[in-house]
């Protein structure tokens, strides 16, 4: 939980926070062109690997999908389980467990991806590992901002035994919000065994007098997914919110992030594959006794 | 130990030459003062132009000279006061007190140096600088509060990090490796407000010493440069008021005799108001909000007979930074110095010092709420010092001395209330002894040729409590390969200390009246590091030791310089050349997680790098106009395992060239005008060579570390001060100074970074963050009486 102390300290840079325009740089021609890959495995779907190329900074494209990989998704059970995905008819690239079969992750399993393309091979894995149930959330003012932004807070007890990494990911009106400004994951560190209760993983720091620009109004739904994660996923997390703050007042020099995927020529592969278990909350609607508590 | 062997007979042997010669002199000292004040004045000189010899006084003003028995013409100087002849009958030891007057007509002309006019030319020292208050205070100002540390950033060799970031790159030096101290006491944190102001209240200061090379041998403890800031030591003649307001802060200095001549005092303070302003002017997000720094100086010095002399001084100052019920943070350092000087026998001057210094911080959410906690981290040393300066005859002057300190560090504990969700945590703490003996003497060969030759041992060592891990490869330790650990109880010594050797030569020879030759070498050794990987030192930052696993920074430099004086020292011209290898630098893994962590030794990356440059200098010192233009030319490396595939890549305090041109301009009496414009290469960045992507976020893959620059930064500031014609019976005396800061309102870049257009995220855009993109006017009344 050490990581949600550091926000603390980022709020008070908020404090500091100076103009930004967009300026014209040189930056390299040479299109690397390296694979990349975006995987997920959970409790409570089905798989999906998404392969594709990086592209040069300057290009204004969608990523390219790579066609014609033979992917296939398989557990360290004894017997082992494994699964060859196909690639989606809609989105090239996209690879997703055959139509009618189901292959859910389990808890203490560790999973591998293995991927056959143009004679290279590229393996990656994650560990997926229990996570407590969420009990509640709530929506209210939040403290940071002298109450008058609005915050998701959660509540729930953090097992004993220090090890335990999680993601929260939170849907507003159905739409996960993916920014990794709104990344909030954190480890058992300081909370070890504790219950965390108010918990505040989201604040809508919207400025209050631009009404349109904020996301928790009034009527909309908020759910949260509490999810697992690996530790190696927990320091990936970390380095994009640091890629991501790179160049603000006491941030990081910018550096790379390291994949859990390789390839077997030895160049980079880009991207993480993340194996979870999920814990969903109550769906709560953002009614006006919320937004009263609201100073002016 | 050769080489020790070698210094010390050289050392030896020149001494006892010098003692036997000595025998027949008789000597005259005692204390040069500012007559006005009582202030001791600093490198004022002594000179017999019979004998064609001289000396300087030293840090107390304190200066003896020894010559034959006889009757002698003794000239008394210092820039910015009117020299004085005396005719001393010299026929056994004698003492004498001098108070010089301030010259009028030179302080119209702002000094530029504060010290001799040909200084630069007769002096040993090189890379050295003495900045003059007077001058600083005569600047542009940001929002109306002058800067010490700002002002010097005008020099060569020592560059700003730029607006937002306090840090001082010395020579290709980081952040950490300047030993910053304030009447001895080292100053672990130097910046207020982010960095934008200094701790350094130039109404309490009476003098700054910046050695960026030749460091003597009295100094130690840090690997690239020495700030020596002297207190003022209060008036002993008459009491004195002396007071400032501007927009966001206002000064206060009482300073008088608590017994004439004998016993006096300053006290000196400022604080900011930004958040009271800001109240005042309806700005609600800092309502209920703190926001403010506060400077305390306190000095008093005793005079104990005609031998003695005792200095207490202290200071202490804090950030408030408050969010309603939302968040806190404070930071501040205090340091206090007890000092005694002693005269034995007008020869031998010893000054002996128990110095107390502390940073501390919290971090934390306030009240009784869920997230409640307090996080809090510290550094404090105790320091035994003991400096003797021998002067022993005209020739040679010997400083040596020794030094021991206690350091007690405290990385990071988090305190909890009951109904916090938060565990309580305590870091492990650590104590090191750090001691030192250090010898050097200051020898005239000749007329032309002037040595001063010393060497420093310095001993490292941590001390129990504290426990030490193991892990399965000590040379990359791996929080995964931790196969034990090892406790030690209070007071024993933890594993081997580090005794280091530390060389300082210099030579000077004079080619003429107007020039001279200079050279140096000196090795630096560090044992303490800041452990930061953000891109300016936070004031999170945790300070450690060296231990089994963070090796000394050691460096070696070495600098040739020439200097040139023109039209009887109106214009003063240097050139130095100097490079400087480093040893065991620290750098740190690619998401490295620095705070709260335990095993910080497993985040570290070791290795090697090196620094070279020229540096040129100007200054023009009397008339009119007045100031300087500086310029230097520099590399600064870095070779470390495990960046950049091993290669050397460019340091973050890489600055190829850096030019300041710093003019004052005497319009009349009444009206001074000063500005100074600045231009530095942009900083080394790293820039993305391809992207992807990750949950909808736009990642980057980089290429060779700091292989780009962001856009050069230049800058102007005017300031106009106007000082109303002087009414001789009106004792109150007042100023006015108007300073506009970056005047042409330039969008110096901070950083520049690649992001996703907000509208079409597929469009990555590069991003220029600026700190101050506008001009800063600010205004400020002084007065003094």
């Amino acid at each position: 939980m050490k990581r949600y102390i550091i926000p603390v300290f980022a709020v008070f840079l908020l404090a500091f926070s100076a103009c930004e325009d967009v300026i014209d740089v040189k930056i390299s021609e040479e299109n690397l062109n390296l694979y990349a890959v975006e995987a997920k495995i959970t409790t409570e779907s089905n798989p999906f690997v998404f392969l594709y190329r990086s592209m040069k900074v300057d290009e204004d494209m969608a990523y390219p999908g790579v066609s014609g990989a033979t992917v296939l998704i398989s557990d360290n059970g004894q017997p082992q389980k494994s699964i060859q995905l196909k690639e989606s008819p809609e989105n090239k690239g996209l690879y997703l467990v055959p139509e009618n079969e189901k292959f859910f992750g389990e808890i203490g399993k560790k999973y591998t991806i293995t991927i056959e393309h143009d004679g290279i091979t590229i393996t990656g894995s994650d560990q997926l590992s229990k996570v407590e149930p969420v009990d509640s959330i709530q929506v209210r003012p939040s403290l940071r901002g002298d109450k008058r932004f609005l915050g998701i807070f959660t509540n729930g007890k953090e097992p004993e035994g220090v090890g335990n990494f999680y993601k929260w990911d939170i849907f507003i009106n159905g739409k996960l919000l993916n920014g990794a400004e709104y990344l909030f994951f954190a480890s058992d560190e300081l909370v070890d065994g504790n219950y965390v209760k108010d918990l505040e993983i989201f604040t809508d720091f919207h400025d209050p007098n631009e009404p349109e620009e904020k996301l928790l109004k009034l009527g909309y739904s908020v759910l949260v997914k509490q999810n697992s994660i690996s530790e190696f996923a927990y320091r990936y997390y970390y380095q994009m919110y640091d890629q991501h703050e790179s160049g603000s007042l006491f941030s990081l020099p910018s550096a790379n992030i390291r994949s859990n995927f390789t390839a077997s020529d030895g160049k980079p592969v880009f991207g993480l594959f993340t194996a979870h278990d999920v814990s969903a909350s109550n769906v709560l609607t953002i009614d006006q006794t919320m937004i009263d508590q609201l100073k002016d | 130990m050769k080489r020790l062997y070698v210094i010390l007979i050289f050392f030896f042997t020149a001494l006892c030459g010098s003692a036997q010669m000595s025998a027949q002199l008789v000597t005259l000292s005692g204390h040069i003062k500012d007559k006005a004040s009582g202030e001791a004045l600093i490198g004022a000189t002594c000179y017999i132009p019979e004998k064609t010899t001289g000396v300087i006084s030293n840090s107390y003003g304190f200066y003896s000279i020894s010559v034959p028995k006889g009757t002698y013409k003794v000239n008394f100087a210092f820039i910015g006061y009117e020299s004085q002849d005396h005719v001393v009958e010299l026929n056994d030891n004698q003492q004498m007190t001098i108070y010089l007057d301030e010259d009028m007509k030179q302080i119209a002309e702002i000094l530029v140096t504060g010290e001799r006019k040909d200084r630069n030319v007769e002096s040993i020292d090189m890379s050295m600088e003495k900045v003059s208050v007077k001058l600083i205070k005569k600047l542009p100002s940001f929002m109306g509060e002058v800067d010490v540390l700002k002002s010097i950033t005008l020099l060569p060799g020592i560059q700003s990090g730029g607006e937002g970031n306090s840090g001082l790159y010395v020579r290709g030096g980081g952040p950490d490796e300047n030993l910053l101290i304030l009447d001895e006491a080292p100053v672990y944190n130097a910046s207020h407000l982010m960095g934008f102001f200094s701790v350094f209240n130039s109404d309490a200061i009476k003098d700054i010493h910046v050695y960026k090379g030749g460091i003597p041998s009295e100094y130690g403890g840090k690997a690239s440069s020495v700030i020596d800031i002297r207190m003022k030591d209060g008036n002993s003649k008459d009491f004195h008021v002396d007071a400032g307001i501007s927009n966001i802060s206002s000064r206060l200095t009482l300073e008088g005799p608590v017994i004439k001549d004998k016993w006096s005092y300053i006290i000196s303070g400022r604080r900011t108001y930004a958040d009271v302003v800001g109240r005042l002017a309806g700005i609600e997000e800092i309502k209920n909000s703190k926001l403010y720094f506060y400077d305390l100086n306190l000095k008093t010095n005793i005079q104990l007979g005609e031998k003695d002399r005792i200095y207490i001084s202290g200071y202490g100052g804090d950030d408030f930074f408050e969010l309603g019920e939302s968040i806190y943070m404070r930071w501040g350092n205090l340091t206090g110095t007890v000092r005694w000087n002693h005269i034995f026998d007008g020869k031998l001057f010893s000054n002996t010092s128990v110095i107390y210094s502390k940073y501390d911080y919290n971090l934390g959410v306030p009240g009784n709420n869920a997230d409640q906690f307090d996080w809090s981290s510290q550094i404090n040393d105790i320091n035994f010092k003991e400096d003797f300066t021998w002067f022993l005859d005209s020739k040679n002057k010997l400083n040596f001395g020794i030094n021991a300190i206690y350091h007690h560090f405290e990385p990071g504990n988090i305190s909890t209330n009951e109904g916090s969700f938060y565990s309580d945590l305590k870091l492990t703490n650590y104590n090191a002894a750090e001691g030192s003996l250090y010898a050097s003497n200051e020898q005239s060969i000749g007329s032309r040729l002037t040595l001063k030759y010393g060497v420093r041992l310095s001993y490292f060592q941590q001390v129990g409590v504290g426990k030490v891990r193991e892990y399965l490869h000590p040379e990359a330790p791996n929080k995964n390969e931790v196969i034990g650990e090892k406790s030690y109880k209070r007071g024993e010594w933890i594993d081997d200390p580090y005794v280091n050797l530390e060389p300082r030569i210099s030579l000077k020879y004079t080619i003429d009246e107007t020039s001279s030759v200079k050279a140096s070498y000196n090795r630096m050794v560090q044992n303490l590091h800041l452990i930061s990987n953000t891109t300016s030192p936070t004031p999170l930052d945790v300070w450690l030791p060296t231990s089994k696993y963070i090796k000394p920074l050691l460096a070696d430099q070495v600098a040739l310089g020439y200097f040139r004086n023109f039209k009887d020292n109106a214009f003063e011209t240097s050139a130095e050349i100097y490079y400087k290898d480093m040893k065991n630098v620290l750098d740190y893994k690619d998401g490295a997680e620095l705070f709260l962590n335990e095993d910080l030794e497993t985040e570290l990356l070791h290795g090697d790098g090196y620094s070279y440059g020229l540096e040129l200098l100007m200054k023009k010192q009397e008339g009119k106009i007045t100031g300087w233009v500086s310029y230097t030319l520099a590399r600064t490396m870095r070779k470390i395992p495990g960046i950049n595939e091993g290669k050397a890549y460019p340091s973050a305090y890489d600055r190829t060239h850096d030019v300041s041109v710093v003019i004052n301009y005497e319009l009349n009496p009444q009206f001074t005008f000063s500005s100074n414009w600045v231009f530095t290469t942009g900083n080394p960045a790293t820039y993305p060579v391809a992207k992807y992507e990750v949950q909808g976020n736009t990642l980057f893959y980089y290429a060779d570390r700091n292989s780009n620059r962001i856009p050069d930064y230049h800058r102007l500031d005017f300031s106009l001060t106007y000082n109303p014609k002087k009414n001789e019976t009106r004792k109150v005396k007042r100023t006015l100074n108007l300073s506009l800061y970056n005047v042409y309102a330039r969008r110096n870049a901070y950083s520049v970074t690649f992001k996703q257009n907000e509208d079409n995220p597929m469009v990555t855009e590069a991003t220029r963050l600026s700190i101050i993109g506008t001009v800063i006017p600010s205004l400020t009344y002084n007065f003094t009486f």
